[in-house]
């Protein structure tokens, strides 16, 4: 026993199955995001449910199910009361699109649970047909023949020129619903669809998703405008960052000699990195916005006061912030580089008659660049995930035009934007519809996680250019 | 001695690196043209002497100079002296290969490069020529623009030499420029010398002392910062003055 | 107690086999001694068993010196002595090779032993006796200075050759009177002379080990005397 211990194998052990925990942990988020995520625009099949009503009667509902869970919900009688004996079996989550207009429906969710053991049959009608309107609605039914011609057109389509010809479409609890094709954006019928079509349908909703605007209130169409919006204020704030603090750091480590004030320079620079993020976005409002582009707004924008062209929240400001935040993370990286080079190939240098500065730029700086990179790396990561600071200087719920377009100047750096982070928070937490905004805020995130996978690995693949072009020498210095 | 002049003459120099005395009052000779070794135990100082006379030693720590140091009966340390033109005049190579992570043709244009030299031509000529007297031209004429670090530690060695070299300085100074490498990298950086001594003069600083017996006309023997003995390097290895440089060299307890 | 300091390598190694070599050569010094002592004792008392035993032991003589030979060839290839070291192997090479030349002559000594001298010849026999103690001390003085690498010993060692030579000519002029006296005896006579004339050889021998001590010590190399008063008043 106290070889083993000895032996140091628990220490394996003990460590080995930390990293586990980690992994696991790691695992789970990244399945629990990407399957939720991905789950939302798949096109799932509607499902016609008989179902016995608590009065004995009939009951018919149709819709997409979303989940099956063992029991532990409301007794039909008393929404509030939980009925022991029906514990045991299986609830059904079912969304069966927006009723909220129907004048009879009056206020049934869109989400509705039923217990498995009322349902009486379940079909799969060839027929059934989702509706996505331009107003965001989605409506699940069948299409019923109008006066003349069968509106059934071919069931494998998912998207045409609608023609002028009003649809009715029959909905499940047999209300007759008029629909001006006018409104409809797209459509197709799930339950026709082989898989193939099915993971096409899937990719199209995602390409739709991702290049489209939202429109009500968020809780519809795409999130293209906080794409670009994260992606062009992350360029923005890298651009502003990486020069200012690769210069601090060379200047930190190279000139300034080692005294006490350095050190003090040093460690308060450090210690910037751990102010909290919503401070630092306090300070942007407090100092960048107001002080700063109020001073702009005068000096350039004068004819415009009192309206205010820089002296409010704007990209600009919320880059700058970032740039603020992540400048310690920049300066520390660069400097761990500088530290790491060794003094072999200082000295080499200075021995062939360099001076400084010609050391520094021609031998240092380029072989610090991998290091450089990686403090941008870690400077990216943190920005595109930051949301709090953002909220006060310059992220909207929804922006009405993008940052950049084609009107001159065609970059407007004061314009407000949209974020991805924070387009997550406003879908997750500040939609009345609790199931659908689960959904899609998973599938925000997700397209959130791909953003900063991409802006990293392309930083990294930089660094490993880098690298290999200026591998580092590993000698050091000694008989010094 | 065969001598036809001193190139560097050291006058009563002291070193002091944070306060600490590393060089204590030391007076010596560089003859021109000539290999001149310095030994010595570890922390004796040599190294540094080396390093004082193309004033690397500046770069380092806060270190303080009493005495001068001669180059052609000019001081180094003058107010007005160009610490870099000093530096292209006396070369220097370390012990480590240190070649910067660039091309073999880059690494020993660099030098050229920081003189501003631009010419294509004057470039291609004196890497080449660098190159052959250092002897590696014949194993890396046909990889000019290959990485320097893909080449061997001895290649290294010679490609840093070359480097410096290709500034045609006057003084070399080798600080154990072999003491990285394998025998057989030893010996050819050790020909080496025997062929730049007709160009330069040369100070080494090694703690091989067959070496320095080897490649030597002259050797100073150091110890706790001062200057034991100095003389024709036969003279030293056969019969010193000395008993430190007896003991010292025969390998006995000091 | 190490004047010369062989001990204080930081190699103990090295320092056995300095001290291994140091005594085989003394070893050598004394077997040369004895031979010498025995070959004038078998002249002295027409002993011819005695006197083949030296020629015998001759073989040995060689052979140490074949052995010391190896060792400080060994010593060169593994240590690279440099300075004192140096020169303390480069004197045991050359001292051994002058030991093993007197040990060639102490053999022909032992040989004119082998030869039979009639009465009257034996009065020549009497000078020899004396040349042959003189020469016998200068041998061991020399080995002891060696031992010691003494400079002191080795410069008396270098002016009693001077007498040995005197001796030399005194005892050869002797013999030429004999052997005008009676040119019958002048084989006999002969055999005599080419003894004294190897206890003289036996004599710069001597010297040359005493200029090798002095090489040690000094550094610097002796050929004659001028260049040993040199270095021995340089040394006060």
């Amino acid at each position: 026993m106290k070889q083993w211990w000895q032996h140091g194998s628990l220490w394996v052990w003990f460590s080995a199955s930390a990293l586990l925990c980690t992994l696991l942990l790691f695992i789970a988020l990244i399945s629990l995001i990407v399957g939720k995520g991905l789950q939302h625009h798949w096109p799932a099949d509607l499902i016609t449910f008989q179902v016995q009503t608590a009065e004995g009667g009939r009951a018919t509902v149709m819709g997409q199910l979303i989940k099956q869970e063992p029991g532990n919900h409301y007794t039909t009688d008393n929404q509030s009361e939980i009925d022991p004996s029906l514990n045991t079996a299986q609830q059904l989550l079912i969304d069966q699109g927006d009723t909220w207009f129907m004048p009879s429906q009056g206020a049934t969710a869109r989400y509705i649970w039923l217990d498995d053991g009322n349902v009486l049959q379940r079909s799969k009608p060839a027929d059934a047909i989702r509706l996505d309107m331009h107003d965001g609605r989605v409506l699940f039914g069948v299409l019923q023949s109008s006066d003349a011609e069968p509106a059934i057109v071919d069931t494998q389509q998912t998207a045409i020129d609608l023609p002028g010809e009003p649809w009715l479409l029959l909905h499940a609890n047999g209300q007759e619903i008029q629909v001006d094709t006018g409104d409809v954006k797209r459509y197709h019928f799930p339950n026709s669809l082989n898989g193939l079509q099915k993971s096409l349908l899937f990719l199209k909703q995602w390409w739709w998703f991702l290049t489209e605007d939202p429109h009500h209130q968020s809780t519809a169409g795409g999130v293209f405008p906080a794409i670009f919006g994260t992606m062009v204020m992350v360029l923005l704030m890298s651009v502003i960052v990486t020069p200012f603090g690769v210069l601090a750091a060379i200047y930190l480590h190279e000139y300034a000699g080692k005294s006490w004030l350095t050190q003090v320079v040093r460690v308060s620079v450090y210690n910037l990195a751990g102010i909290p993020s919503v401070v630092m976005g306090l300070f942007g409002l407090a100092f960048f916005v107001y002080v700063l582009g109020g001073q702009l707004d005068q000096l350039f924008y004068a004819d415009q006061l009192p309206a205010p062209t820089y002296g409010t929240p704007g990209l600009f400001w919320a880059s700058l912030t970032l740039a603020l935040l992540t400048l310690p993370v920049v300066i520390v990286a660069t400097e761990e580089g500088l530290a790491q080079l060794p003094m072999s190939q200082r000295l080499g240098s200075y021995a062939l008659g360099a001076t400084q500065t010609e050391t520094i730029w021609r031998i240092v700086a380029p072989q610090a660049a991998p290091a450089m990179m990686t403090g941008l790396i870690l400077a990216v990561a943190r920005a595109a995930g930051e949301v709090a600071p953002l909220m006060l200087v310059g992220v909207v719920k929804s922006a009405p035009q993008l940052p950049i377009d084609g009107e001159f100047p065609y970059v407007h750096l004061e314009r407000q934007f949209m974020h991805l982070g924070y387009h997550l928070y406003d879908v997750g937490f500040q939609s009345a519809n609790t199931e659908h905004a689960m959904s899609l805020s998973f599938a925000v995130a997700l397209v959130l996680l791909m953003l900063i996978v991409l802006l990293n690995l392309s930083a990294f693949m930089l660094r490993q250019h880098l690298r290999r072009k200026y591998k580092l020498v590993q000698t050091s210095m000694e008989g010094v | 001695m065969t001598t036809s002049g001193t190139k560097i003459k050291i006058n009563n120099l002291s070193l002091w690196l944070q306060n600490q005395a590393i060089i204590k009052a030391v007076t010596m000779a560089i003859p021109t043209q000539q290999v001149t070794a310095l030994i010595g135990p570890s922390g004796c100082g040599k190294s540094s002497l080396l390093r004082c006379m193309n004033r690397m030693n500046e770069l380092l720590t806060d270190s303080r100079i009493e005495g001068d140091i001669l180059l052609d009966d000019k001081t180094v340390y003058g107010k007005k002296i160009d610490v870099s033109r000093l530096r292209c005049r006396v070369g220097m190579v370390f012990q480590k290969p240190n070649p910067f992570p660039k091309s073999i043709y880059e690494n020993v244009a660099f030098g050229l490069r920081l003189q501003g030299e631009k010419n294509r031509r004057v470039l291609d000529d004196r890497v080449e020529t660098s190159l052959k007297q250092a002897a590696l031209w014949g194993e890396v004429k046909h990889r000019l623009h290959d990485s320097a670090l893909n080449l061997s530690s001895g290649q290294q060695q010679r490609l840093v030499i070359a480097r410096a070299i290709a500034l045609q300085p006057e003084v070399l100074l080798l600080d154990e420029p072999a003491s990285a490498l394998d025998p057989i990298s030893t010996l050819k950086i050790e020909e080496l010398i025997y062929e730049l001594k007709s160009n330069y003069t040369i100070v080494i600083v090694t703690h091989n002392m067959q070496q320095a017996a080897r490649v030597s006309d002259y050797t100073a023997f150091m110890n706790a910062g001062e200057l034991i003995e100095w003389g024709e390097t036969h003279t030293i290895f056969t019969q010193p003055l000395h008993q430190q440089t007896e003991d010292y060299i025969t390998g006995r307890f000091g | 107690m190490d004047p010369l300091h062989l001990s204080r390598h930081i190699s103990s190694q090295f320092n056995e086999e300095i001290e291994q070599v140091r005594n085989h050569v003394m070893a050598m010094g004394g077997l040369i001694e004895q031979q010498l002592n025995n070959a004038l004792v078998a002249i002295a008392s027409c002993d011819a068993d005695k006197a083949q035993q030296v020629i015998d032991n001759d073989i040995q003589v060689n052979e140490w010196e074949t052995r010391i030979d190896h060792e400080c060839t060994r010593i060169i290839a593994k240590r690279q002595p440099a300075a004192s070291d140096l020169r303390l192997v480069m004197t045991i090479l050359k001292t051994i090779a002058d030991l093993e030349r007197i040990g060639d002559e102490t053999r022909r000594i032992a040989k004119v032993a082998l030869e039979s001298f009639n009465t009257e010849q034996q009065d020549l026999l009497v000078n020899l006796e004396s040349m042959g103690r003189h020469v016998g001390i200068m041998l061991h003085d020399v080995l002891d200075a060696f031992a010691r690498m003494d400079l002191q010993s080795a410069y008396s060692v270098y002016r009693e050759d001077k007498n040995v030579d005197r001796e030399y000519e005194a005892i050869t002029r002797q013999l030429m009177t004999y052997m005008m006296e009676d040119p019958s005896s002048i084989p006999k006579v002969m055999n005599v002379m080419w003894s004294v004339r190897s206890l003289e050889r036996i004599g710069d021998r001597c010297k040359n080990v005493a200029e090798y001590i002095v090489f040690f010590v000094k550094g610097k190399i002796v050929r004659d005397s001028s260049d040993m008063e040199q270095q021995y008043t340089v040394d006060d």
